[in-house]
């Protein structure tokens, strides 16, 4: 990335995020107002999170992909599921994932 | 891993920090590795704030793309950023100056926090003790990255690259409290999934959100047995 890139960069990040704060956000009401819209933002970062978490997890470079890290993020899960500290969360999935590739 | 209200303790800010300079030196090792000069790592890692988005820029430029569909890519994974910092925007009261701040560095499992606290003040709180220790790692690995990048090399030999995806999975696990938070997580997920062998890389990330449009159809139902006990007298339960 050049300077120039870097610039792009920072401005299409900034337009975007103030898209969210500042514009798309006047039609949502406070957390509790129980209004349709609202309910529904409230509802956006849960199915953000796990397209990011699936895409990290089984793709790589645009193609759906099967590997060690499914196991070691897999088995991170199950940890997270069985009330673990995240620390324990972190380290089970790099930890297992590393392993299986030095085999 | 959180409390039943909630909140992260301070172990678990500090292993958030820890899993973000992973991902910073990660990020820092594959820009170096396409000749990026150490002071655009760095400074993108200030300004721009998305690791993910950098990661995008790379894997075009490794694939042999151009510079303008490098960038596009990059921006295209980073707005998600933008719908992120929508769905806080009302969440507590805010001045310009804490808006402007809240949503550059809006991350996943801030953002995440601040929706399942109790009350407006907690939100504020959990966000910021989230976001900060994200943010902190995230520079400091990003810093550390710049020095050390070629000693490491391959940073997905240690397995980094199933860090980020398990604070995600921690995030997800923590936050799936009602049936319609679940179908919105699972939904998510699934679309990104499908989405991914077509589309450019990113716009599954915006497409995902369709699974909220159809999950807030359905009542926030207990998602576990004991409602208001908290998941984790559940869990407990169970074993």
């Amino acid at each position: 990335m050049s300077w120039l890139g870097l610039l792009v960069f920072t401005i299409g990040n900034l337009i975007t995020r103030s898209l969210g704060m500042f514009v798309l956000s006047r039609r949502v009401g406070t957390a509790s107002d129980g209004a349709p819209w609202t309910r529904i933002v409230n509802l956006v970062p849960l199915a953000i999170v796990t397209a990011v978490f699936a895409v990290q997890t089984f793709s790589s470079r645009g193609h759906l992909e099967l590997d060690a890290r499914v196991i070691g993020v897999g088995l991170a899960g199950l940890a997270a599921w069985r009330r673990a500290p995240m620390v324990v969360v972190v380290l089970i999935a790099a930890g297992v994932t590393a392993g299986l590739r030095a085999l | 891993m959180t409390t039943p209200e909630g909140e992260l303790r301070a172990v678990d800010l500090i292993a958030l920090a820890g899993a973000t300079f992973a991902v910073g030196i990660t990020v820092s090792a594959v820009m170096i590795g396409i000749d990026t000069p150490p002071g655009v790592v760095m400074l993108a890692a200030v300004v721009a704030f998305s690791g993910s988005g950098e990661l995008a820029y790379a894997a075009v430029i490794l694939g042999g793309g151009g510079v303008v569909p490098a960038l596009v890519s990059a921006l295209l994974v980073s707005a998600r950023f933008g719908l992120l910092a929508m769905s806080i925007a009302n969440r507590w009261p805010m001045k310009v100056w804490e808006k402007l701040a809240a949503m550059e560095i809006s991350g996943e499992p801030a953002v995440a926090a601040a929706l399942i606290a109790p009350d407006p003040a907690s939100a504020r709180r959990s966000y910021w003790r989230t976001a900060l220790a994200m943010g902190g790692g995230w520079l400091a690995g990003t810093a550390v990255g710049i020095l050390l990048g070629n000693v490491i090399g391959d940073t997905s030999r240690i397995g980094l690259d199933a860090v980020f995806p398990a604070v995600l999975v921690g995030t997800v696990i923590s936050a799936m409290r009602s049936r319609d938070t679940a179908v919105a997580a699972v939904g998510g997920g699934l679309v990104a999934l499908g989405l991914t062998p077509f589309a450019p890389a990113g716009l599954p990330f915006l497409l995902a959100t369709a699974a909220a449009l159809v999950a807030a159809k359905i009542a926030p139902g207990p998602l576990r047995p004991v409602a208001g006990e908290g998941p984790a007298t559940c869990a407990a339960g169970q074993e």
